[in-house]
């Protein structure tokens, strides 16, 4: 009996988590006639033209583009930089290395919104707003945080003993930090790859401040649902949803467990 | 000894100065500059600015939509966090073991976590729309002024929405957490005849103490922080009931051109989230489990 | 040491960094350098191509260079360019941008002078001349030119000709016709009105304020638009407010209709689900994409009571500013450029491309579209025009007073409390010595 009721539970619980994802797919396929008919109507035949829609006149397939450009430059970069951080404040011990951290992870508690009015202030002063530069500067400052405090987890983990061993063998501070110490922690690398790209790839107010002309995929979005005449567009606004969904749905399928300990880390650690 | 010193330091100033260049100014400098402007009168669609002491402070306080955001914020804090990790503790139990139902559940309950906050935003907002929306296709028809229109359902459907987000992630929290529990230790509280609900007052709870201080002080930043799914739902309408207090402060420095303004309630919610998560710290500060054992 | 040294550098740099002075934002361009002209545009439902093709033209013209800069949300980039002390040089920023507060801190330039140049091209009479002279007003701050009207909007209601005629419907002239009609209406299974509510705006403008002025005259909308004590307390405005109560409490608004954004509403209308919207001229072109084949609209004026005391001509007009920047480095290029927009041949030219009324004197002696028609002859007919200036002078207030409104439509407060509510919110704004109060006459 007790477990019926669980089962049940759980049933009903995964139709409510699922079932509007599911019905955000097939209305990307039906016409706006269907889409206003019923929301139980079938895509059928299935409207593939709604991603063509979406990708050209609604602008979504370069905010795609840019999102992903945008994603992959800032992780390039934030990689190297978080992981060289984190190193250096817990594998050395140094006068203010623990302030260091603590100031770095205190990032973590406070909107980056906050921020936001003397952020895009002196961003226009030296005519880095609206420019993926400036915004790929924004995101990897703002993701150091959380990068920087699961990294110096992972760092703060691995035995001293090899660290003296390679010493021996005559690494020098690079050697040891790039041969020995990085792929050790792999591990910690892919949490902060994975995090940081579903974080990349969603993000929404930074974007929203920084940038005007050109917009991100979850930007170009929002648009769309809020100002533009999307009255008699359903079919490629839903389309929209879907391109900005699948990539991180995709990529969870493929790397599930990668996944869960991203996210877990993040809260964990 | 010198040339040393002087390598390992030349390695450190390397590996530190990217990220602490980028960090300080990009981040810690507008953060401090917030708190600076929150003195000053500055429209914003202006260089003039006039030191104004805590007179924007004042005006917030005479503002309805700063009460609001105030309120929804308050009770998004007290009411919607707790029921939130309640029911996802629940769900974490129940989809605890390797059955198929529990297995894929612990696939798909991610799922409203990691997609897009606009798209949550996109599927609720037509779960909710009166005329095309899932609800009325299933017949809840809701009041004269729709779920979203309604001066009190707004608030609550809104807070249905926060939930579909966010409830998977605080269950695959716990469910962590439950799987860390030792075998040994449930067998052993079997034996002593504690099932159900008592043995996860006496025992699970207790144990999962450091789980659940992090999913506290992690909803309570996720419920104060809440900004995109407001500010594509409902954008704080109608007359304020659905309002938050970033989504507020993003008005102001859009739209009322109010800079001064939005930097002091920048500030009341530094205040605010700091003393919030520094009071569930100390909250949880104790480790049960130690206190049993000495 | 060198450690620490060395972050305290860079902490020093960053703040130092951004809050160095921000003097002379334009430096660069000797005065005998070719002047350039940056606009900045508002893309809303007329679009921007007009104003790239004019640019071209212009260019072509005069050899001055111009560069547009178009976007919906074209007001971010703007008020950004303001706050750095670079603004554009001729700006149309749109609804969200609040201009008067920029002509407030001294960043519009004043334009008096420029009205008696004379037009572009050098024709005959001023360029001030050129303008419907109550329109022009609109811009007008203490008797200086300081915002500039372009095209201009008419609010009203409208309705789907066709389908009144099948069903036998009378469009209402009174609000007698309209309760009598939204139960015929009602009856038939449709919803009668519906309202963009998620924006109170439209309620404000469709229905607040023109009964306001049925019931208590122009002065009594005039009091309210000047902030005098009382004025938002009046019978008046009480007596309005119970007029949207009744259409509430009688269920002639469409179900939900509170929570809908704009082309939503819109969309409901021109899909026959509801048979009467309120909205501005650019309903047309704002939902031209998603028109269903053959739909027409056609507008008329808000139904007023019978026994009112307001002239039921009384049409509301709304101008979007366009200005020039007291920043600028080139404002004679960017007020000759603006001469060129508003020359007759490019006003009836944006009249017939863009479906909408211009500004301009003689604009309208073109072959106007069927759904404007009725548009213009209600302005040409009406003995009150008048704007609804407070919503652009005090954005703030404007928003609060819709707010009440969304309640007063929800049930939440009574047409007497909605009146008290607007006063305090007044008072309120009497005692904000932060925003500069203005009178219309």
């Amino acid at each position: 009996m007790k477990s019926l009721i669980s089962k049940l539970g759980m049933a009903f619980f995964a139709m409510v988590v699922v079932l509007p994802v599911v019905w955000v797919f097939a209305s990307s396929l039906k016409t706006n006639q269907q889409i206003i008919d019923s929301p139980f109507t079938n895509p059928i035949p299935p409207q593939f033209e709604n991603f063509g829609k979406a990708w050209v006149a609604q602008d979504l397939g370069s905010g795609f583009i840019l999102s992903l450009v945008v994603t992959l430059l800032t992780l390039v970069f934030l990689i190297p930089i978080g992981s060289m951080m984190a190193y250096a404040l817990t594998r050395y011990k140094f006068k203010g290395s623990g302030l260091i951290l603590a100031v770095v992870t205190l990032g973590m508690l406070f909107p980056n919104l906050l921020a936001a009015v003397p952020l895009f202030i002196m961003m226009a002063k030296v005519g880095w707003d609206d420019t993926i530069f400036g915004l790929v500067l924004a995101y990897i400052a703002y993701s150091i945080p959380f990068t920087v405090f699961v990294l110096s987890g992972f760092f703060s983990a691995l035995p001293e003993e090899l660290a003296e061993a390679a010493t021996i063998d005559g690494a020098g501070h690079w050697g040891l930090f790039l041969k020995v110490m990085m792929p050790l922690a792999k591990p910690g690398i892919w949490v902060v790859v994975i995090f940081n790209s579903i974080g990349l790839w969603n993000e929404y107010n930074l974007a929203k401040i920084l940038l005007l002309r050109h917009k991100t995929l979850p930007v170009g979005l929002a648009d769309l649902i809020s100002q533009q005449q999307y009255a008699g567009e359903w079919g490629s606004l839903f389309a929209g949803a879907v391109l900005v969904m699948l990539p991180i749905l995709t990529m969870y399928m493929i790397l599930k467990d990668k996944v869960q300990q991203a996210m877990l880390a993040g809260a964990i650690k | 000894m010198a040339s040393k010193n002087l390598k390992r330091n030349g390695f450190l100033l390397a590996c530190l100065l990217p990220g602490l260049i980028l960090y300080c100014s990009l981040v810690l400098v507008p953060f401090a500059r917030t708190i600076e402007l929150s003195g000053y009168r500055f429209s914003g669609v202006s260089t003039n600015r006039k030191f104004v002491g805590f007179d924007n402070f004042g005006k917030l306080w005479e503002s309805e939509p700063f009460w609001w955001a105030i309120r929804n914020g308050v009770t998004m804090l007290l009411v919607v966090g707790p029921v939130i990790l309640g029911l996802s503790m629940l769900l974490a139990h129940a989809t605890q073991g390797t059955s198929r139902l529990s297995r894929l559940m612990r696939t798909v309950y991610l799922f409203p976590n990691l997609i897009s906050l606009v798209a949550a935003a996109l599927i609720w907002r037509n779960i909710y729309n009166p005329s095309v929306g899932l609800l009325r296709g299933i017949g809840l028809t809701g009041p004269q002024n729709g779920w979203l229109g309604d001066l009190n359902t707004a608030f609550p459907a809104f807070n249905v929405a926060f939930a579909w987000v966010t409830l998977g992630f605080y269950t695959m929290l716990f469910s962590a957490g439950l799987a860390g529990i030792p075998a040994e230790v449930h067998e052993a509280s079997e034996l002593e005849g504690a099932h159900g609900l008592r043995k996860y007052v006496l025992i699970t709870r207790p144990l999962l103490w450091s789980v659940r201080r992090v999913a506290s002080v992690h909803i309570t930043i996720a419920a104060l922080g809440v900004f995109a799914l407001v500010n594509v739902m409902t954008d704080g309408e109608p007359s304020g009931r659905t309002q938050s207090l970033l989504n507020y402060l993003y008005r102001m420095m859009t739209i009322e051109g109010e800079f001064g303004k939005a930097a002091a309630l920048g500030v009341v919610m530094m205040v605010i989230t700091s003393v919030t998560s520094l009071m569930l710290w100390m909250l949880f500060r104790r480790d049960p489990t130690a206190r049993r054992s000495a | 040491m060198i450690l620490v040294g060395g972050i305290a550098a860079i902490a020093m740099f960053a703040v130092t960094g951004c809050t160095q002075p921000q003097g002379g934002a334009n430096p660069g361009g000797s005065p005998d350098a070719p002047k350039s002209v940056e606009v900045m545009i508002f893309k809303g439902g007329y679009g921007s191509d007009f104003f790239e093709k004019a640019a071209e033209e212009f260019t072509a013209n005069t050899g001055i260079k111009v560069t547009v800069i178009a976007d919906p949300r074209i007001d971010q980039q703007a008020l950004k360019q303001f706050q750095v002390g670079d603004p554009p040089d001729l700006a149309y920023p749109g609804w969200r941008f609040d201009a008067w507060k920029a002509v407030q801190e001294g960043e519009v330039m004043d334009l008096t002078a420029a009205m008696k140049e004379p037009v572009f091209g050098g024709g005959s009479g001023t360029w001030g001349d050129s303008f419907e002279p109550g329109i022009l007003k609109l811009g007008e701050n203490g008797g200086k030119q300081m915002l500039m009207p372009y095209f201009y909007s008419l609010w009203g209601w409208w309705y789907d000709p066709d389908l009144f005629a099948e069903k036998g419907w009378k469009v209402p002239k009174t609000y007698q016709e309209l309760l009598l009609l939204c139960q015929q209406i009602k009856g038939s299974g449709m919803a009668p009105i519906t309202y963009q509510g998620q924006y109170p705006d439209y309620m404000t403008s469709g229905m607040l304020q023109p009964w306001i002025i049925s019931a208590g005259g122009m002065d009594a909308m005039k009091a309210c638009q000047n902030l005098e004590p009382g004025a938002w307390k009046s019978p008046a405005v009480i007596k309005s407010a119970s007029m949207i109560r009744e259409l509430r409490d009688m269920g002639y608004f469409q179900m939900g209709a509170t929570a809908l954004s704009h082309t939503e509403a819109q969309a409901e209308f021109i899909n026959r689900r509801a048979a009467l919207i309120p909205c501005g001229t650019w309903l047309y072109s704002e939902m031209k994409d998603s028109l269903p084949e053959g739909r027409r609209m056609q507008f008329m004026l808000p139904p007023v009571l019978s026994d009112g005391k307001g002239d039921p001509t009384a049409i509301t007009v709304k101008i979007e500013p366009w200005l020039v920047a007291e920043k600028s480095t080139s404002k004679k290029e960017a007020v000759e450029f603006f001469k060129y927009l508003t020359s007759l041949e490019k006003a009836k030219q944006f009249v017939v491309e863009k479906g909408t009324l211009m500004s301009i004197k003689g604009s309208d002696e073109v072959d106007l579209p069927e759904y404007l028609k009725g548009a213009a002859d209600s302005m040409k007919a009406s003995k009150s025009p008048w704007s609804a200036q407070w919503k652009e002078w005090y954005p703030t207030f404007y928003k609060a007073v819709g707010d009440a409104l969304t309640e007063l439509v929800n049930g939440e407060l009574s047409p007497q409390e909605f009146a008290n509510k607007c006063e305090a919110e007044a008072e309120k704004l009497r005692k904000n010595d932060d925003i500069a109060k203005h009178k219309v006459e």
